[in-house]
């Protein structure tokens, strides 16, 4: 499948993915947590013909059964399938093919249809989710009543069963300390926000994801529209934060920056949180002029490269921590290398 | 990570606590944390006991000892109110159904609103409809096939009762219904 990782889109000076999620589940079954085995293998059924359907070239069905554990682990640090699935003891698997879209089968929900694109393009993550999602055999299928929308496991995805959200690079909003406002006002407004990469790392890394809650009520478009409202104003915030710490602090901020360049191209030991916080740094001086030699799709590929499952499927067998951290140091410093 | 309070257990969160403007952050494992009384949820405890106490189930448990025959099940599922508040999450499509007086207070406290404006399936000739016991008997449930006639009268109905809150959500039917004539489905 593509990797959304290493292609350019647009602000991704700021929005590193766009990610759109639809739950679909089928009427004549139960959800998969209440599913019979046949019925839960006549939902795989249904999803492969959907995806026959489709007309999205070369889709197939991966039973999570037949998936090594690695390669479970790289697809959810990939966010191609959810640590749900990767667990999960049913008839359940993923259908992946040549587009951006992959869809979890037998999750929480018979489907979830996700596309991931690189950048803020939701409006095309969406569409493309759509292209699974409209296949007729699917259509006819669905859990639907007018009133509720889509009905699914859980009543928070009701209606339109649509989750939109972004990854998001904000270091300069959380150095300056202006992210509090933003949190405040994206609550207000009805929109979660959670650290990326993990509960331990995330901060370090400077990533958000921001995701709407409410999916009953407003139309698909509308969902989109205020999302990508809400965060082109983040990446102005974040830019205008930026141009600030750059004026008001200068060189300290440019010694911060070049400090991490410093260390990425000599450590020879580098866990998996100071990596990322290190790259995060290296990324917005990229953005901002200060560093040159790597375009930012090359550093979020790194961003992605140097997470446990990643680097074992890259060297081929599993690793013990203290050899990941070994590896990790050394992917870092070939990465950056040429910047400077 | 260790804990740092246990140094036995593996540190599943930090605590962060500001005291006389003195921030301190221990890492700590999900045992300890209790012990020191901070506030432990799983994402699926709290939204079992949101749930739970958007659906009035508090006082449902208090009142039903010994009485679970009458309690109502999803006859596709077999789920109870007591099931999806426990977990949170309803059984099948039928669910929203059964328990459609429960479901629509508990998506418009969810979501501000609980009638669906977004796409409609298309070759949506049958979406999902009750089969209760009733409907097996010949006798067809006014859940089943609203008619925009019937839910007027059980609207002016609520309203003489002053039940707004039911008159509203009827309203809203009717305008989905009438919108879906409009679009010919």
């Amino acid at each position: 499948m593509e990797n959304w990782f290493s292609k350019e889109g647009p602000e991704q000076d700021v929005v590193i993915s766009s990610r759109i999620r639809l739950a679909r589940n089928f009427k004549d079954f139960s959800f998969p947590s209440l599913a019979d085995k046949n019925a839960q293998q006549k939902v795989v059924d249904l999803a492969v013909k959907g995806a026959l359907e489709s007309g999205i070239e070369n889709m197939t069905y991966v039973s999570m059964k037949d998936l090594p554990d690695i390669e479970k682990e790289y697809l959810v640090e990939t966010h191609v399938i959810s640590q749900d699935l990767k667990k999960s003891k049913l008839n359940s698997g993923i259908i992946v093919g040549d587009s951006s879209v992959s869809v979890m089968v037998n999750e929480e929900d018979h489907l979830r249809i996700q596309s991931v694109l690189p950048g803020l393009q939701l409006d095309k993550a969406y569409e493309e989710c759509l292209k699974y999602e409209r296949a007729s055999v699917l259509q006819q299928n669905y859990a639907f009543t007018y009133e509720f929308g889509y009905l699914t496991a859980c009543p928070t995805n009701t209606g339109t069963g649509l989750r939109a959200s972004a990854m998001v690079h904000v270091p300069a909003l959380v150095i300056s300390g202006k992210i509090n406002s933003v949190l405040d006002s994206c609550g207000k407004l009805g929109i979660a926000v959670r650290g990326m990469y993990g509960e331990n790392s995330g901060s370090g890394a400077h990533m958000l994801q921001i995701s709407n809650q409410v999916t009953l009520g407003q139309s698909e478009q509308e969902i989109i529209a205020s999302m990508e409202d809400i965060i082109k104003q983040i990446c102005v915030l974040e830019r205008r934060a930026r141009t600030a710490l750059l004026e008001s602090k200068g060189i300290y901020f440019t010694d911060r920056i070049y400090r991490a360049l410093g260390t990425l191209k000599s450590a020879r030991i580098m866990d998996s949180k100071e990596g990322l916080s290190l790259l995060s740094e290296v990324k917005m001086g990229l953005d901002l002029g200060i560093l040159k030699g790597a375009s930012t799709e090359e550093l979020v590929t790194v961003l992605t490269n140097v997470q446990p499952a990643c680097l074992q499927k890259m060297e081929g067998r599993v690793l013990s921590p203290e050899e990941r951290d070994q590896e990790r140091a050394k992917v870092l410093r070939e990465s950056v290398k040429n910047i400077e | 990570m260790l804990c740092e309070r246990c140094k036995k257990n593996q540190a599943t969160m930090r605590l962060t606590r500001t005291v006389n403007n003195k921030k301190t952050v221990v890492n700590l494992c999900p045992e300890c944390a209790r012990e020191v009384g901070a506030p432990v949820t799983t994402a699926m405890d709290g939204l079992g006991s949101i749930l739970s106490g958007l659906m009035g189930l508090e006082t449902m448990w208090k009142t039903t000892p010994g009485q679970n025959t009458s309690v109502k099940k999803c006859p596709s599922c077999g789920m109870t109110r007591a099931d999806i508040s426990n977990s949170g999450k309803l059984g099948c499509a039928e669910c929203y159904i059964t328990f459609i007086d429960d479901m629509r207070p508990l998506l418009r406290k969810i979501h501000g609103n609980c009638l669906h404006h977004g796409s409609v399936p298309e070759n949506c000739g049958s979406p999902v409809q009750i089969k209760s016991d009733d409907a097996k008997t010949g006798q067809v449930s006014e859940t089943d096939i609203p008619t925009i006639e019937n839910l007027k009268s059980q609207m002016q109905e609520a309203i003489k009762k002053e039940d707004f809150e039911t008159a509203a959500a009827l309203r809203d039917r009717i305008k989905a219904l009438l919108s879906d004539e409009g679009r010919g489905k």
